[in-house]
């Protein structure tokens, strides 16, 4: 490849103005400890004086400050356009649900900061039902805090008026039906550091079709757009297997199963080693396509053929288990996703192009006395682990 | 400033010179992994820091910029594994964040590169450096095997599977896949 014209496009990319300024310096030199005192005759007593000074004036600021609106940077008005909101639809009262729930997401989407929201909701006529605090968890010395806000958007009646929706979050789906309420919004967001960020959106309303629609959309590494479930409170009509390892990864009985478990299903084992044979998941293709949270899998003597693996989205972890994957042949089509495979317990005598067929595979275990060429796995840049 | 050792320089004039010399070199690289221009801002600032504290430590066995490069890919690799980017990743917005003098109009070669520039900046990390560090960076395969902690073979390795990584990209469409097979 052409180094330089690579050199020169990479540039383009990040940007062709110089991203060190002498703004960089400035910070630097503002934020810089101080080693040791270069006066020391100076009194101590003038030193905690300061130290007061700055700390009431911190005070001062944290109090006075909008913490929706804080920055971390004192360049970020200048280079920050990711948190920065569209200009905000102009709702209309008379416009279908879904053109409305349209111009939420999209909005959601745009990653608004807390502040811009609550300007889309007032326009959009939304009221705060319920917030907060959902959880908090301390990591990097830094503690973060979750809140959970429910938002109500009212149906407009013949009159021209809203009524406020006063029933529970979130609204059954008869709240849709009575008209007492058009969109359901919750809103979860991470307040951490200096940040208030939005981490999760979910939106119920009712289709022209008369189903309730759950929508969720969550900022995270998998990088996908809202996931989609149709009536998520009808329950699930699977095997009794199935339906026993779903309740367990979601900590529910077996026959209290919804289809909006199946949406926000992460990790699925099914342990079918009590049985005398392999046992085969034959399921309706919906429910696979329903499962589009499911980022780990774990099958022992069992197997789910890939042609409904194919329709998880986000699969991105698989572990086999007794004798059923002697080759992939039967799972590769829906293990496209996944980038770590653990076959070391499995019956798997296939070869390193059958493991290669696998295009996001990173990491691989499998024992490499069974898999002759597995050189040409590492040689590929792909972890092998034994 | 040769010898670039604590013997010579205070930690004051080591941070001037880093900031000086190689301050666009280091935005630009951590800009390649956070995508973002106001965490590679932060990012930035965090490793100004640790190479103030850190300079009693540097004892000139490698290059400076080595030295400094892998103090920031460090922190880059720290700051992609905490929670806080687990939130607000957001991966597919980078793009609205370039400079804004980031050019329309391109011939068709052009665009071919970019195309391929983009693609690097989108291949998993461990791909996407070895790909910034030998061509943005100019660096040798030693010098990123040093500055990222990693034995030189799998330097080697990985070079060869994002080069795998985008002729698959290549064959997809969108790029020739001559430029990538030169």
């Amino acid at each position: 490849m052409d180094h330089q014209r690579i050199k020169e496009a990479i540039n383009r990319q990040i940007g062709e103005d110089p991203l060190f300024t002498d703004k960089d310096k400035q910070r630097f030199y503002k934020k810089k400890p101080n080693r040791r005192l270069r006066f020391p005759a100076v009194p101590k007593l003038v030193t905690v004086l300061l130290a007061f000074i700055v700390l009431s004036g911190s005070y001062y600021t944290f109090l006075k400050t909008d913490w929706f609106e804080q920055s971390s940077s004192p360049t970020e008005e200048e280079s920050e356009p990711m948190e920065e909101t569209p200009p905000p639809p102009s709702p209309d009262p008379e416009e279908p649900t879904l053109v409305k729930v349209e111009k939420l997401k999209e909005v959601i989407t745009s990653m608004p900061s807390k502040s811009k929201m609550k300007v889309v909701i007032d326009q959009f006529s939304g009221t705060e039902v319920e917030s907060k605090l959902a959880d908090t968890e301390n990591a990097n010395g830094n503690e973060y805090k979750l809140f959970e806000s429910y938002y109500a958007f009212a149906s407009t009646n013949e009159s021209g008026n809203q009524s406020a929706y006063e029933g529970p979050s979130p609204p059954p789906k008869e709240a849709f039906e009575n008209g007492e309420i058009e969109i359901s919004m919750k809103l979860n967001w991470v307040e951490g550091g200096e940040r208030v960020l939005l981490n999760e959106a979910t939106i119920l309303y009712l289709s022209e079709e008369g189903d309730l629609i759950e929508e969720n959309y969550k900022v995270h590494e998998r990088n996908r757009n809202f996931i989609k479930v149709k009536n998520p409170d009808d329950l699930v009509v699977m095997d009794d297997l199935i339906l026993r390892s779903i309740a367990r990864s979601v900590d529910k009985e077996p026959d209290a199963i919804t289809k909006r478990d199946l949406l926000y299903l992460e990790e699925l084992t099914i342990n079918a080693s009590h049985l005398s044979g392999i046992y085969e998941v034959d399921e309706d293709i919906e429910y696979f396509k329903a499962m589009q949270s499911l980022f780990v899998l774990k099958l022992n003597q069992a197997i789910i053929p890939g042609e409904l693996l194919k329709e998880v989205p986000y699969l991105d972890q698989a572990t086999f288990i007794g004798p059923t994957v002697d080759d992939l042949s039967r799972v590769k089509e829906g293990l496209q996703t996944i980038t770590y495979l653990n076959l070391i317990n499995s019956s798997f005598r296939g070869t390193a192009e059958d493991i290669l067929e696998l295009k996001s595979l990173n990491i691989v275990r499998v024992d490499p006395a069974v898999v002759p060429n597995y050189e040409e796995l590492q040689f590929e840049g792909m972890d092998v682990r034994w | 400033m040769s010898g670039h050792t604590q013997t010579h320089y205070t930690r004051e004039q080591a941070v001037e010179y880093i900031m000086d010399q190689y301050g666009e070199t280091l935005k630009r690289t951590i800009f390649t992994y956070v995508k973002n221009h106001h965490t590679t801002d932060d990012i930035f600032q965090d490793v100004l820091l640790q190479i103030y504290r850190k300079w009693d430590r540097f004892n000139g066995d490698s290059q400076l910029k080595t030295w400094a490069m892998r103090i920031a890919i460090n922190r880059c690799k720290d700051y992609l594994r905490s929670p806080i980017h687990r939130i607000k990743i957001a991966t597919d917005k980078w793009r609205e964040q370039k400079a804004p003098n980031y050019t329309e109009q391109r011939v068709v070669q052009k665009e071919q590169w970019d195309e391929i520039a983009e693609a690097i900046l989108h291949l998993p990390i461990k791909y996407r450096e070895v790909m910034i560090l030998t061509f943005q960076q100019d660096m040798t395969q030693k010098q990123i095997a040093e500055a990222t902690g990693t034995p030189l073979s799998t330097i080697k390795t990985r070079m060869q599977r994002a080069r795998q990584l985008l002729r698959e990209k290549a064959d997809e469409g969108g790029i020739d896949p001559w430029i990538i097979n030169e």
